[in-house]
């Protein structure tokens, strides 16, 4: 009211947007990483000091900038992944919006240096709030290095949103191990404030990824996961069921090679596990969820971390047959290998006719024995205690007779191998049975074909997944994979 | 003068046989030494000088140290120079007359120890005795710590050179010369400090051949000299001969350790002479002697110390043998594919103890029952590794998977035989388990009853004597006692003896007391002294199963190595090398493996090389100094060598033709003491290498001809490149740094060498280096401005460049001599007069002309000559 409208000089109205591409020290992190990846390195190098505010610096071995495209590189809405209107829809690479360079140098004094493999020498050029200098001629290996000091060095109010060092830093870690889970033939190395944080091998294999990030525990407690619901394809891993978490850190998805968050997708995995683990403890996963390009849209969010799918519920389908299966192979499997197992079922006189539901693990995964009523009884001196067998709620009838004619062919096998055997293993098993009435069956307790009745009362059903395939549980009696 | 008391006669009658030593003669719990070595020891440790009666008017000097810290007085001692006998009591004192047996037991030598706590653990400590001939050199070096022993033979000329060589390889501590080769001794004390020798000693052939022969034979259980690829090779024997006695004279309990004899011969391993070692910094630092700086401070990423050892002899016996690389590189290269397996071996890796040393310990009788529990955890390690093993394809890997046993019956007998957490001495007791020997379990019952016994009696004593605070007690002096309070003594019974007062309290024994308490320390010495004997008999079982362990141990000690070069490989993006037998060694992205370690900050600019021994034959690289010159083509050497050590290299692709030396000329050292100047050094290193490099070899010349005037210098920089470059006379491929930008002209004159200079980029007065490797000679040297950054004061920079100005304007050429011209060697004729020949001779048709006429046209072209 009475105040005149201004046009915004161009650099400052740099400084605005720029400011919503560069957040913190993390976003700035997280663009450049993608340039290097999109740039074709295969080694990725991040330094950061006190936590990236006073310094930022990438190092690639990717294909470099050219000497006359360095000061481009900079501009606003200059980039080199796509080139019109057409390649929105198709968006190959990770970075495509052209702002991220330009964001950096308005906001922090950038150092760049480059070189090409055709080119003899490299090229240095330095920009700072935006203003650059010149190009001169620099001694440097192959690929991109840029060093990024001071953020918001010329914007004190966002200087002042800025969390401490630590909480910074922390979010720039968390940052770069996404990266590198995703892209697990590159090899990330992540020193922050001179000391060596992580150091991925570059193998290609996810596991050797997980385990340098994670370490042993989680990477030897891990399913291999691979699944088609066309056109979605689900593929990684996911935790063991007695490997429990007490949140929800260790879950990474990706769509598309991108790290996301998606509710979606937590709900589908937690689905999964829903008979396996105890309530309040979640699984760790590394999935993977590869989908065509339209049918997601990534441009929600300028973090690029939200994004929104054409069709959730199918996803979500996706996912959470996915881990299912996953589960139960793994399962079936363990359940065909223990041989303590093995004898015990040969007890009893009708061993997994338990076809559904009820069966649910009587103590935390990893403790304890799990009454199995007329079933199998573990000792929890058994090798994986896992609460296997679990043929999961909403399981509809023609699958679960399925599963039970399995089962059964699977006992009998069991039990005429272990007949033919001298001794009995005797009372372990048997000795152990923490009767733990688990509400709806007792030792004894009949099964009964569909899902168990406490569920129907307690939630909502999810939508019944697809039957599993037959082949997957034909494999399963065969003890295959 | 009156006779030496017994004991002291006893002295100086072992003294005698131990002249050139410190003689340690045990008395009580101290090791004494009298008369001169009273006196030598006391000043040089330190250590009160005092005196003992000997039977003689004065007193005899005496010095002493406590006998459970004696090693680090030895190992003082050993650092000065002396060798140190130790003679102990060899029988238990007894109250009789006669005196205590005495008898040397060990002598301590610089080469021959075996306790942990005097030896380096990641080095080998090899003793080394030598023995020449006509134009031949035996040399042998054993580690009796781990039960190495090698063998080799030099001929040919340059024995002396040679023999440094191996030396400088092994770094001995200590050298036994054959006393018919006294002259050597002298070349060898002037290289003692660089080897890191202590001692050199001469040791003469007291025993004819057939008996050196025999012992030979006998030591490592051999039929014919020709077995141990001996044949022939008399000084081979002779210096054998002279170790093995020596051995057995200083260690007295024979030399079981050493079973195998290793023949080597020189041309197995890549040729690098002192020097060079020395130049490319391969396991300590040129400045300090410091590990951290070198080669190997990058790539030993061990975690048992026999790997420790042997990364270090990798790293100094680069092989030559393609086959055998490859086979080392296989296994890195599987090791860098699986980094999660590598992880886990490395995690057992990091848990298991020194078997090498320990074994010898072991078998010496010298290992503490902490030591011999340490083997079975390690063996604990072991099944796990080897099912890390089990899935593995490599060949090399594979066989570390069979040699390595899992020792079962070691791990079996040391569980049942010694406590789980056991003590470091055997005096105390409570080293043998419990059910591993009736008799020892007898007795600690019985010691355990006693402790009951006591307690009974206690209990009964209170009651009979109504004594309510009555105890029984326990001192080293009085043994048990039964203590009573002051308030209590009238209650007293007779048969209380009274043995001792204080403030508050009386002590009392009885009869009962003493005789139980006789049987109590009875049991406990029975019990020592049979532990003793039963732990005793434990290693000796386990000695008896040497050659399983020393297997299992040297598999360890390579799995580590692959290990370690498998780690540093994927932390510093190695590649894979590929080794030919060609003479190309062309590298992309190459750097220095340990600069780029060390400056972290600024990426390291990586550079190519070419040298295909044909059009690159010699790479002449000038610009000015600290540009980077030095670091590249050590990097090429330090590449190559790690290459042909089966090992990534730091580069992102290298072809390496085996190279059968490595020679290097950096450096400017004057050797003063040696009385040799700058240029002089210089130039015998150059004569060396000019004399001993072949077509295989590997040159590295940084500013040939530095020492002296600029012309001279040149010239004979000049000479060498020409004298190299030709293959009839030497063809190897070389490396050659120069300040003098005028032999850029060589490349024109000579087809297989090609000027390379170091990028430099200048702005007015100031350079910035580019440190990158580009083709073409350097168009200046910029020495001026390299002192300008250097820190040189500005008037002297400004006045130098005044300087420079007017010399240049005097002799134009001689300033810029690179400028292009035409002929590559200065004529002797100046162009005009041969054009003006050249051009008349064109003209002329001589099947025209008469013999008088060609006769006066000769007359014009020598009057034209001749202007």
């Amino acid at each position: 009211m009475g105040q005149k409208i201004n046009l915004l000089q161009g650099h400052v109205a740099e400084l605005i947007a720029a400011g919503e591409v560069v957040e913190r020290p993390s976003s700035i992190v997280k663009e450049l990483i993608e340039n290097a990846i999109d740039a074709g390195a295969n080694a990725i190098t991040v330094e950061i000091g006190e936590g990236g505010i006073r310094l930022i610096r990438i190092t690639d071995n990717g294909g470099g900038i050219g000497r006359e495209d360095v000061p481009t590189a900079f501009l606003r809405h200059a980039t080199s992944k796509i080139a019109c209107e057409e390649d929105l829809s198709h968006i190959g690479t990770l970075g495509f919006r052209g702002e991220a360079l330009a964001a950096i140098a308005a906001v922090c004094r950038v150092e760049l240096l480059t070189r090409t493999p055709d080119s003899q020498l490299g090229t240095r050029y330095c920009i700072e709030g935006g203003v650059g200098g010149e190009c001169e001629d620099a001694g440097c290996p192959q690929g991109t290095t840029i060093i990024a000091r001071d953020i918001f060095y010329n914007t004190p109010a966002r200087m002042k949103f800025l969390k401490k060092n630590v909480t910074e830093g922390n979010a720039v870690e968390s940052v770069v191990q996404k990266t590198a889970l995703s892209h697990p033939q590159i090899s990330f190395r992540f020193i922050r404030d001179g000391v060596d944080k992580l150091h991925t091998p570059g193998t290609g294999r996810l596991k050797d990824a997980v385990r340098e990030l994670f370490g042993r525990s989680v990477a030897d407690n891990l399913i291999e996961v691979s699944h088609e619901v066309p056109p979605y394809r689900v593929s990684g891993y996911i935790s063991k069921p007695q490997y429990a978490k007490s949140n929800r850190t260790l879950q990474h998805f990706y769509v598309n090679g991108r790290f996301v968050k998606t509710k979606t997708g937590m709900a589908a995995l937690e689905q999964g596990y829903k008979n396996v683990l105890m309530a309040g403890k979640f699984p760790a996963c590394f999935l993977f969820i590869e989908m065509p390009s339209e049918l997601v849209d990534v441009n929600v969010h300028p973090a690029k971390i939200e994004v929104r799918f054409a069709a959730e519920n199918d996803v979500f389908r996706a996912v959470y047959t996915a881990a299912k299966s996953a589960i139960l192979n793994f399962s079936d499997q363990t359940a065909a290998l223990s041989p303590a197992q093995a004898k015990a079922a040969a007890e009893q006189p009708l061993p997994l006719e338990k076809g559904t539901g009820g069966w649910r693990p009587a103590a935390p995964s990893t403790g304890g024995s799990a009454v199995r009523g007329t079933g199998e009884l573990h000792s929890p001196t058994a090798a994986p205690r896992t609460p296997d067998g679990r043929y999961g709620i909403g399981v509809s009838g023609a699958a679960a007779d399925l599963l039970r004619r399995s089962a059964t062919l699977r006992a009998e096998a069991q039990r005429e191998r272990s007949e033919s055997t001298a001794e009995r293993s005797v009372p372990k098993a048997v000795s152990q049975q923490p009767s733990r009435p688990s509400g709806v069956f007792s030792a004894g307790a009949e099964r009964r074909p569909g899902p168990a009745p406490h569920q129907a009362a307690t939630r909502p059903r999810p939508p019944p997944p697809p039957p599993p395939r037959l082949p997957t549980v034909v494999r399963a009696y065969l003890g295959k994979r | 003068m009156a006779p030496l008391s017994p004991m002291m006669q006893q002295y100086m009658d072992i003294k005698e046989q131990h002249k050139d030593e410190i003689l340690f003669f045990r008395l009580g719990d101290f090791y004494e030494m009298f008369f001169d070595d009273a006196i030598k020891v006391s000043k040089e440790l330190e250590l009160t000088l005092t005196g003992r009666d000997c039977g003689q008017e004065e007193r005899a000097p005496m010095c002493g140290v406590p006998y459970h810290s004696c090693e680090a007085y030895i190992q003082r001692l050993l650092k000065k120079g002396y060798n140190v006998a130790v003679c102990e009591q060899m029988s238990e004192p007894t109250k009789g007359p006669n005196l205590v047996e005495r008898e040397v037991i060990r002598i301590y030598t610089p080469g021959t120890l075996l306790e942990g706590g005097m030896l380096e653990e990641g080095k080998n400590n090899y003793l080394c005795a030598v023995a020449t001939g006509k134009n031949r050199c035996g040399v042998c070096f054993a580690d009796v710590s781990t039960g190495e022993c090698l063998v080799t033979e030099l001929r040919g000329r340059d024995v002396r050179q040679k023999l440094v060589d191996q030396l400088g390889k092994f770094s001995p501590s200590e050298i036994l010369l054959c006393q018919n080769s006294l002259q050597l001794k002298y070349h060898l004390e002037a290289v003692k400090e660089a080897i890191g020798c202590r001692a050199v000693k001469l040791v003469g052939d007291q025993f004819g051949r057939e008996e050196n022969e025999a012992r030979i034979l006998a030591q490592f259980d051999a039929i014919a000299l020709s077995d141990l690829q001996l044949e022939d090779r008399e000084e081979c024997v002779l210096a054998l001969s002279i170790l093995l006695h020596y051995l057995d004279h200083t260690q007295q309990k024979g030399v079981s350790r050493i079973r195998e004899l290793d023949f080597y011969r020189c041309e197995q391993y890549m040729n690098l002479d002192i020097n060079t070692r020395r130049n490319l910094e391969l396991t300590e630092t040129m400045r300090r002697g410091e590990k951290k700086g070198s080669l190997l401070w990058v790539l030993d990423r061990t975690h048992t110390a026999m790997g420790k050892r042997l990364i270090r002899s990798y790293l100094e016996q680069p092989l030559q043998n393609i086959v055998h690389i490859e086979k080392r590189l296989d296994a890195v290269e599987e090791l860098v594919d699986q980094p999660s397996a590598r992880a886990d071996i490395a995690e057992h890796l990091s848990h298991i103890a020194d078997v090498e040393r320990l074994m010898s310990r072991i078998v010496y009788g010298s290992a503490s029952p902490k030591e011999v529990k340490a083997l079975s955890f390690t063996a604990q390690q072991l099944p796990p590794v080897r099912d890390l093993l089990a899935e593995r394809h490599s060949s090399a890997l594979v066989e570390c998977h069979l040699q390595i046993s899992e020792l079962p019956e070691i791990k079996e007998l040391v569980d049942r035989a010694i406590e789980d957490d056991p003590p470091v001495t055997l005096k105390d007791g409570r080293v043998i388990k419990r059910g591993y020997n009736a008799e020892v379990d007898e007795l600690r019952d019985l010691i355990e009853n006693s402790k009951d016994i006591l307690m009974q009696m206690e209990a009964r004593l209170k009651e009979e004597t109504g004594i309510r605070n009555l105890k029984i007690g326990f001192n080293k002096v009085f043994g048990y006692f039964i203590e009573v309070s002051k308030s209590q003594t009238e209650l007293v019974p007779d048969g209380f003896i009274r043995k001792q007062t204080l403030v508050n309290c009386e002590r009392y024994i009885t009869q009962e007391l003493k005789e139980l308490e006789n049987r109590i320390l009875g049991a406990n010495d029975s019990i020592i002294a049979l532990e003793r004997t039963l732990y005793d008999g434990v290693c000796k079982e386990i000695a008896a199963r040497i050659e399983e362990v020393e297997t299992t141990a040297k598999a360890l000690a390579r799995l580590d190595v692959f290990c370690s070069f498998a780690e540093v490989s994927a932390r510093n993006g190695y590649c894979r090398p590929q080794m030919t037998g060609g003479s190309r060694i062309q590298i992309k992205d190459g750097r220095h493996p340990v600069v780029e370690q060390l400056q972290k900050d600024v990426p390291f600019v990586p550079n190519d090389t070419l040298l295909d021994g044909r059009e690159n034959l010699v790479a002449i690289i000038t610009g000015p100094n600290m540009a980077g010159k030095s670091t590249y083509m050590r990097q090429v050497a330090l590449i190559t060598l790690m290459a042909q050590v089966g090992c990534f290299v730091p580069a992102s692709a290298a072809e390496i033709g085996v190279v059968d030396a490595v020679f290097t000329r950096v450096g400017a050292s004057d050797d003063l003491s040696a009385g040799k100047s700058t240029f002089m050094v210089e130039m015998s290193e150059v004569a060396y290498i000019l004399d001993n490099a072949t077509k295989q070899s590997l040159l590295i010349l940084d500013e040939i001809g530095r020492g002296t005037s600029t012309f001279d210098g040149m010239s004979i920089a000049r000479a060498v490149i020409e004298y190299i470059a030709d293959p009839k006379k030497l063809g190897a491929k070389t490396l050659f740094a120069t300040h003098y930008h005028e032999l850029t002209e060589v490349e024109r004159a000579l087809p297989n060498v090609k000027n390379y200079n170091i990028a430099v980029k200048k702005r007015g007065d100031d350079i910035t280096f580019l440190r990158r490797i580009i083709p073409g000679g350097a168009d200046e040297s910029y020495g001026i401005e390299v002192a300008k950054l250097a820190g040189v004061t500005g008037a002297v920079v400004e006045r130098a460049k005044e300087i420079l100005a007017s010399l240049e304007a005097q002799a134009p050429q001689a300033a810029t001599p690179a400028a292009p011209r035409e002929e590559a060697v200065p004529d002797l004729f100046s162009s005009a007069v041969e054009s003006a020949l050249v051009q008349k001779v064109r003209e002329i048709d001589p099947n025209a002309y008469t013999p008088i006429e060609a006769l006066n046209f000769l007359y014009e072209l020598v009057k034209i000559a001749r202007e």
